[in-house]
């Protein structure tokens, strides 16, 4: 057992020599957590519009005034010929024509059914539904308060109005970056942890130190969890940095309980290191250990709802994010970080992990087996 | 004298490629036994094999008299084992690669300052100790890592081709190390592709195709050669190596340097041949005189 701490120390000691390593350890999550805290929203800003305003009364021209006001929308040019709106669209000047119907306001007025038409660039239809739900917000918020001023001047009619008071929770300012950045600690664990341990191994075997170590009577189990504390350590380090950078840079307030987060961590280690112990001990060259890390990691990055939400995916791509053990991380450092979730609410998650991780892990060990014979 | 290595009825394939076959071979205790052969032979298998790096398809290895199959992690202890490619940490200092093996090995941490001190002397690697290994040149990585094998002081000593790659100079302090490790008591099995070092060891092993073909001490090695050797210098020596080759009598024909080896099995019959050959080709200036066979005209007499 007692072996085990002198292949530990050496990996640091290895670790402090190598410039680039430490680099990655610890630059590398300060410029990610600086750029991806702000980068990856889904909020649409600026949005260039051309308003094609047929109707022209104060009551058209206020609802314009809406939409320059809601800071979502750049009105950017005014149009009055139909036929010019699609070059608009077509050659990218803006991504959303509104336009306002003539007698627009007098149908309106007398109770008629009246149409504001939307063109929409399709080209992202990420933004592109976003937009059409500001627009959306943005005309029933209008029309809300018209009713309102009409019931006030006309006491005897009774409205059937249902208004929605809208009111979030957990993240009432709807930042963004409460969101993401609790994810990107998430990412930078796994990243550390998986992609370090992958290389760990094979370095020795490429350079030719594995076979010496075999001949010691240094025991096979002791080699693997030498080979795997220090990466667990250094996964730990770049959570604390992530933690840090949460609470001092981004203000983000960290409402929920950090052991049963680190108590999660742990868990979770499981996999990301089991993944990375699997690639080590498959691959013959550190090259090939990269390449095969990177296939797991870009679909466990790309299926967790760390960017992307997972509601929005087709069916079948959400049934196959059950399968990824880091969707379950992403949903319990949000439910800690931005709800203050206790065990109870993560409990199913915790299964889920112990269970990727145990099976991960044991896939693993089995491997590393196989190859040290 | 005990024996300290004892391999019986060897056998190692690796799928359809049989690598050693039936090999016997015996190291008595505090002798240095040199292992020669043509690239792939079966010596790195053999070496392997003894450190349980690789396991046997059948035979018997006893190291110290313990079985290899059943009790390796003794033997780890008794056995230093320098594969042909050591490989060092090339990030971490000489003292630092040193102090880790120690470790590994269990060295006591009482003895472990005082061994480090006299292994970094003996190595005459003193004043680098605190360089990386990277930065030391190729004979310093080599004594490096027969440093690092012998941190554990093993009682036998398995040396893969230890001086290939290292200049001649180092070759020399190398061999000189392991003269005086034997002094001590080591018992040492190296392999070599260098005739010179073959004759330093006490015995040497013959290895062809996986099978012993024969064990000598570098004295009578000569009395195994089966034919008559002569050596020829002349002008163009390369001229009359070819007017000779495949004449009758003559069994085979070498350039050594400028020298021509000339063996068969009848003296007569060979001077006779060279007589009439040289004189042929208007070739008179030379000479011929019969020579002790060396290891490496047996080696080629054994092979055949």
């Amino acid at each position: 057992m007692s072996k085990i701490k002198y292949i530990i120390r050496k990996e640091f000691q290895q670790i402090r020599r190598d410039r680039a390593m430490l680099a990655i350890i610890f630059v590398m999550p300060v410029i990610q957590l600086l750029i991806l805290g702000y980068i990856i929203s889904s909020e649409v800003r600026n949005i260039s519009t051309v308003i094609c305003d047929m109707d022209n009364t104060s009551f058209s021209r206020s609802i314009i005034s809406r939409f320059e006001h809601s800071g979502y929308f750049n009105i950017n040019y005014y149009e009055t010929n139909q036929d010019y709106l699609p070059y608009y669209l077509n050659s990218g000047k803006a991504s959303v024509v509104i336009v306002l119907p003539s007698r627009f306001s007098e149908n309106l007025m007398n109770r008629r059914t009246s149409n504001i038409q939307v063109l929409l660039d399709g080209q992202d239809s990420n933004t592109a539904t976003i937009t059409l739900g500001y627009v959306n917000m943005i005309l029933r918020q209008f029309i809300e308060e018209k009713q309102q001023q009409y019931v006030t001047m006309n006491p005897e009619y009774i409205p059937h109005i249902i208004r929605a008071e809208t009111r979030v929770w957990y993240n009432p300012d709807l930042e963004y970056s409460d969101y993401m950045v609790p994810g990107i600690a998430v990412f930078l664990l796994t990243i550390v942890t998986s992609l370090l341990s992958a290389m760990g191994l094979v370095r020795e075997r490429e350079i030719g130190t594995l076979e010496q170590l075999l001949v010691t009577p240094l025991k096979k189990f002791e080699l693997l969890i030498g080979k795997i504390i220090p990466f667990a350590i250094l996964g730990f380090i770049e959570l604390a940095i992530a933690l840090a950078f949460a609470r001092v840079w981004y203000h983000i307030p960290i409402v929920g309980n950090l052991l049963l987060f680190a108590l999660f961590a742990v868990v979770y280690l499981f996999t990301t290191l089991g993944l990375g112990l699997f690639v080590s001990a498959s691959a013959h060259t550190q090259q090939q250990a990269l390449f095969m890390s990177w296939f797991f990691l870009v679909f466990m990055f790309l299926m967790s709802g760390f960017v992307f939400p997972i509601e929005n995916m087709p069916q079948l791509a959400q049934w196959i994010s059950y399968l990824n053990p880091m969707r379950y991380m992403i949903i319990v450092v949000r439910e800690i970080f931005i709800k203050g979730a206790n065990f109870n609410h993560i409990y199913w998650q915790g299964v889920a992990l112990i269970i990727f991780g145990g099976t991960i892990f044991s896939f693993a060990v089995l491997r590393f087996q196989q190859r040290m014979k | 004298m005990p024996i300290d290595i004892e391999i019986t009825h060897l056998l190692k394939k690796y799928g359809d490629v049989t690598a050693v076959e039936n090999l016997d071979l015996q190291v008595k205790q505090g002798e240095m036994m040199g292992l020669i052969g043509p690239d792939g032979a079966g010596k790195t298998t053999t070496l392997r094999i003894l450190c349980g790096l690789l396991r046997a398809d059948d035979g018997d290895c006893l190291v110290g008299g313990r079985d290899v199959k059943k009790e390796l992690t003794t033997i780890r202890g008794l056995i230093g084992y320098m594969p042909q490619r050591f490989s060092l940490y090339p990030d971490l200092t000489v003292t630092e690669n040193l102090r880790f093996f120690a470790d590994l090995f269990c060295v006591p941490k009482s003895e472990r300052e005082t061994r480090l001190e006299r292994l970094l002397q003996f190595s005459k690697l003193g004043p680098f100790s605190k360089r990386r290994a990277s930065a030391l040149s190729g004979g310093m990585k080599q004594k490096l890592a027969l440093s690092c094998t012998l941190i554990h002081t093993p009682r036998v000593l398995l040396l893969d081709e230890p001086t290939t790659g290292v200049d001649p100079v180092s070759r020399r302090e190398f061999w000189d190390i392991l003269k005086e490790l034997k002094e001590q008591g080591v018992t040492i099995l190296v392999t070599t592709p260098y005739m010179d070092e073959a004759e330093r060891c006490d015995r040497i092993a013959f290895i062809h195709k996986g099978r012993i073909l024969a064990v000598e001490t570098p004295i009578d090695i000569p009395g195994l050669y089966t034919r008559v050797l002569y050596e020829l210098k002349c002008e163009n020596f390369v001229h009359a190596a070819r007017l000779l080759e495949g004449q009758n009598d003559i069994e085979s024909v070498q350039i050594f340097g400028d020298r021509v080896h000339i063996s068969g099995f009848d003296e007569g019959k060979i001077l006779s041949v060279v007589k009439k050959s040289m004189k042929d080709n208007g070739l008179e200036q030379y000479s011929l005189s019969k020579i002790t066979a060396n290891i490496e005209d047996v080696f080629v007499d054994l092979m055949r």
